[in-house]
């Protein structure tokens, strides 16, 4: 089979065409808004748009690149970009065989999955005394 | 703390994964399910100290694809997260018991969590000859239902053979077959259908339920989730069906460029399932990517219809495109009716099935032994 752009029908709407990214923009800017106001949070879920490369283009641009990239490994890689405007977050989820989960937009200040959660940093504790523990002369 | 007050954060915990890959596990499976971001907030929260279920998964009448297609899945995935670290507590298949180690580790299983377990059923029931088609144990699959049913949360149907019948329950269904909701008619069964079903669906739906509870099903009972939009309505060959661009064998001009496959008998307009948003193995391709129609087969009956090549019939609106046909396919269509016609003439109508459209009760006896 040919790939679907070789093939003289167009088919679908053309990609050249922005339509869904001017409202996400609106959407984008009303979230912020409120989170300056009221601190609430909020995301858009990517992968559940569709979104033309123009689309994508045009998001890109207006969000521009911003000063945070965060790599996690869990669970496969994810990748949380803070965009040029800060408190909107890209953040892509990929699956351990790269397969890519989903996609959105976080607007808040930090996404929630960044910072060390308490239970985590008490599991954390308790290993790192247990190793200090085992490296003491006498072992106390 | 017992077993069973485990939550499914700390099952995560104890499989030495931390509470960000629990995040991003909620995050995947809210976007999975199509639900609102704010979900996957709600989700965490919920299962963060939502007990660890125990799932019971059992098997009748089937070919075990439903469970391949789980387990088929690559490399340890959300898939095998939620049934094989989280949940599962007792499938004949997967487990290394067997005799009566494992009928022991079931009943075990049930006991301690009696009332609150989500019971999977993969196969169609047989209750013909007082069940006696399909026997472990000494007991007959019907009755192992019905007792395993009593003390189910929740009942899910997965694969179209539980679910409506499949190919045990078609003509001439020598074994007297029915689907799960045949056999347990007080409640609702969630039925995942398929043939088999899609990995993600069924851990989607598993996860929904244990979030938020019973999920909003079509009038097959299906999870509208994902059983929402027929394969049509989301397929990408859609523009070439809407031109009139078809292709008519598997290797002309219309097959080699794309075109829809309408004429070579998809069923995608009457099969309402998530392969093309979805896909298959980790979202490569579904089969008509792959250039074969749909088979329709997550719907009730899908193997009587008639054949998989044969274009759906007139009564479903589409044949005015009959229009723009060659006189091949239109020769192919009329071929195709008449094997059709010479089948159901070789067939009855199982009472099983007339049962199942008037809504009668389930019949007691073989329903072919007259
Ligand atoms: S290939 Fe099938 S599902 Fe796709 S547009 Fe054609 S008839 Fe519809
Ligand atoms: S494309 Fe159709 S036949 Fe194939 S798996 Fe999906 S629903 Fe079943």
């Amino acid at each position: 089979m040919k790939p679907i752009d070789a093939i003289p029908i167009r088919p679908a709407p053309a990609s050249d065409v922005a339509g869904n990214a001017p409202a996400l923009l609106h959407e984008i800017a009303a979230a912020l808004d409120t989170l300056l106001r009221t601190g609430r949070e909020y995301c858009i879920d990517l992968s559940a748009l569709p979104l033309s490369p123009a689309d994508r283009d045009l998001l890109r641009e207006a969000l521009g690149t911003g000063e945070v990239r965060v790599d996690l490994d869990t669970l496969g890689n994810s990748h949380i970009e803070e965009t040029g405007v800060p408190g909107v977050w890209w953040v892509c989820h990929r699956s351990e065989d790269g397969v890519l989960l989903t996609e959105s937009l976080a607007i808040c200040r930090v996404p929630e999955i960044i910072p060390a959660h308490p239970a985590d940093i008490a599991m954390g504790l308790q290993g790192l005394q247990e190793r200090m523990a085992s490296r003491e002369p006498g072992g106390h | 703390m017992g077993e069973l007050e485990e939550t499914v954060l700390d099952a995560f915990r104890r499989g030495g994964l931390s509470r960000r890959a629990f995040l991003k596990f909620c995050a995947a499976t809210a976007s999975l399910l199509a639900l609102p971001p704010a979900a996957a907030t709600a989700m965490a929260e919920t299962l963060a100290r939502t007990p660890r279920p125990t799932v019971i998964y059992l098997s009748y009448q089937e070919c075990t694809a439903c469970l391949e297609s789980m387990t088929r899945s690559f490399s340890p995935t959300i898939e095998h997260l939620i049934f094989n670290n989280i949940s599962l507590a007792f499938n004949d298949t997967l487990q290394a018991a067997a005799g009566e180690a494992a009928e022991a580790a079931r009943k075990e299983a049930m006991r301690q969590a009696w009332g609150k377990y989500i019971l999977i059923v993969d196969g169609a029931v047989p209750m013909g000859a007082g069940g006696a088609y399909c026997v472990a144990a000494g007991q007959s699959a019907v009755d192992d239902l019905r007792h395993a049913a009593q003390g189910a949360a929740a009942i899910i149907a997965v694969g179209t053979c539980a679910a409506f019948g499949g190919i045990p329950y078609a003509a001439p269904n020598p074994t007297g077959a029915v689907p799960v909701s045949e056999v347990i008619r007080d409640r609702p069964v969630i039925n995942v259908s398929g043939c088999p079903p899609i990995p993600e669906v069924m851990t989607g739906v598993v996860v929904y339920y244990l979030s938020f509870g019973m999920p909003a099903l079509d009038h097959q009972g299906r999870p509208l989730a994902f059983y929402g939009n027929s394969i049509h309505d989301r397929c990408y060959r859609r523009p070439f069906y809407d031109e009139g661009r078809f292709a008519h064998t598997f290797d002309d001009e219309g097959a080699r460029n794309g075109w829809c496959l309408y004429e070579l008998g998809c069923k995608g307009p009457v099969t309402y399932n998530a392969c093309a948003t979805l896909k298959w193995n980790q979202g490569t391709s579904f089969p008509i990517q792959s250039g074969h129609g749909c088979l329709g087969c997550s719907e009730p009956d899908f193997w009587d219809k008639g054949g998989f090549y044969r274009p759906l019939s007139a009564a479903t609106g589409h044949w005015p495109r009959g229009e723009v046909l060659g006189a091949a396919a239109l020769g192919g269509v009329v071929v195709g009716a008449g094997m059709a016609a010479l089948a159901r003439s070789h067939q009855k109508t199982s009472a099983a099935k007339t049962a199942k459209e008037a809504g009668s009760p389930p019949p007691k006896e073989d329903p072919h032994e007259r």
